[in-house]
């Protein structure tokens, strides 16, 4: 991984302001976006789905950076065209635009390292939402702090909490409180799996 | 519970050893109950990673809003307006004459830059489709991004609306960014344009884009800067006559 990859990584790890500046860099690499949406619109789209790509990709390789799934095996910027080229030709396929054929030639492009995708469908959003809605706003706040890698002791800060044993008292219960929604939910493996 | 819930979510994110995963799975094979607490578990983890990335969303908007200019363009079809900016440009270059006496900076180079005008220039706005890639160009235009907006503008295709401004940015692109003969390279076709107000700027940027390269003696230079001179209904007609009053001035003429 080369030291400018490095830092972005490391920053976005560290949460908070950093992680979003880090991002916010990202965000603004406009030759990468640029190659995105001309790929995007090669392959039966429009710039506005150029742009959609572009941020889901940069939502899955912020989720994959924090959970360890980018390896550092490629360029964050190789990484995040593959997976922009993965979140399209998905939607592809599942629109039947496109033929098996002209999908595995366009798969085939070098690419180092395969990005896992961690991708919520756009009908399950609503109803993830309708959950979370459900839970608290501290709660919600303190399982946001924790997926995005804050220890204890600095969830404990955030949130206002007595210390560490507190914040992982608090976490423990907001994840006992979000399972109970989720399982009261009629037909919930079916819907959300 | 705490500890299920600590092994599951390790079990997730891929933190547990081959034979720790092995057998965890192999658990589940064996136990609706924990297979049930992993498919809910997987899905809490969803249901705030949702948020999360909503949140993302937002600051896209956001960051967004913070590269787009703050000038909002509109579709110009008011030929008018241009004649009124072309006759205050033309004040603007007296006062441009004055300063450039004082500097003597009578090179073809910084004379073309300082009577490039993008706000003047660059402001074409309304279609059906390819909007989007002239709102990202003209940001990283301004920017001074070239690369980039050249990479926008170029993403614009040939059946598209916004095709011919795409076009005309593109020149405005290579214009500032030195790259002068791709600049009139781009410009020769919006010269025959229908368009009368595109084909008038482009004429005009022509002329800059001449005089930048040190091609104020040619004939092209001569000859376009003297047709936009000759029509008082062009829209930089008053900018032409000025320029013209410039390079016969005696400071250019002591640099030539």
């Amino acid at each position: 991984m080369n030291d400018t990859d490095k830092k972005l990584v490391d920053d976005i790890l560290c949460g908070g302001t950093a992680r979003q500046k880090a991002i916010k860099e990202i965000y603004l690499w406009q030759d990468l976006r640029g190659k995105v949406i001309s790929f995007v619109r090669q392959n039966s789209g429009n710039e506005a789905d150029g742009q959609d790509v572009y941020q889901e990709g940069i939502i899955i390789l912020d989720r994959n950076i924090r959970e360890k799934k980018y390896r550092g095996d490629s360029t964050l910027s190789l990484y995040l065209f593959a997976t922009c080229r993965f979140i399209w030709m998905n939607q592809l396929r599942k629109n039947q635009r496109l033929n098996l054929e002209a999908d595995a030639t366009t798969m085939d492009s070098p690419v180092e390292e395969t990005p896992e995708l961690t991708f919520i469908a756009k009908e399950k959003r609503a109803i993830l939402k309708q959950l979370l809605s459900q839970l608290g706003e501290k709660c919600q706040k303190i399982l946001e702090l924790w997926q995005l890698s804050y220890s204890m002791t600095e969830i404990a800060k955030a949130m206002n909490l007595k210390n560490e044993k507190m914040a992982r008292k608090s976490k423990y219960r907001c994840q006992q409180a979000l399972m109970k929604i989720i399982k009261s939910r009629d037909g919930w493996q079916d819907d959300l799996r | 519970m705490e500890k299920l819930y600590e092994n599951i979510e390790n079990y997730l994110l891929g933190k547990l050893t081959a034979a720790e995963r092995h057998s965890f799975e192999k658990r589940m094979d064996n136990e609706a109950d924990l297979k049930e607490e992993v498919d809910a578990f997987r899905i809490a983890r969803n249901v705030v990673e949702h948020n999360i990335a909503d949140k993302l969303r937002d600051d896209f908007q956001t960051w967004d809003r913070e590269v787009t200019p703050k000038k909002e363009a509109k579709v110009v079809r008011l030929r008018r307006r241009y004649r009124l900016a072309a006759i205050a440009a033309s004040a603007i270059l007296v006062l441009f004459t004055f300063w450039y006496n004082a500097n003597q900076q009578y090179n073809s180079n910084s004379l073309a830059l300082s009577i490039y005008d993008m706000d003047e220039l660059v402001s074409v706005r309304g279609h059906t489709s390819g909007d989007t890639a002239l709102k990202y160009g003209e940001a990283a235009m301004q920017a001074s991004n070239y690369p980039a907006a050249i990479t926008h503008f170029l993403t614009v295709e040939t059946t598209e609306e916004a095709y011919p401004d795409a076009q005309f940015m593109l020149a405005n692109t290579y214009f500032l960014a030195g790259q002068l003969s791709k600049s009139q390279t781009t410009l020769e076709p919006l010269l025959q344009s229908d368009n009368i107000l595109l084909k008038e700027k482009s004429e005009w940027l022509m002329v800059l884009s001449l005089l930048k390269n040190g091609q104020k003696s040619s004939a092209k230079f001569q000859v376009l800067l003297n047709r936009i001179a000759a029509n008082e209904n062009h829209s930089f007609y008053p900018k032409a006559i000025k320029l013209k009053e410039i390079l016969s001035g005696f400071w250019v003429k002591l640099v030539k």
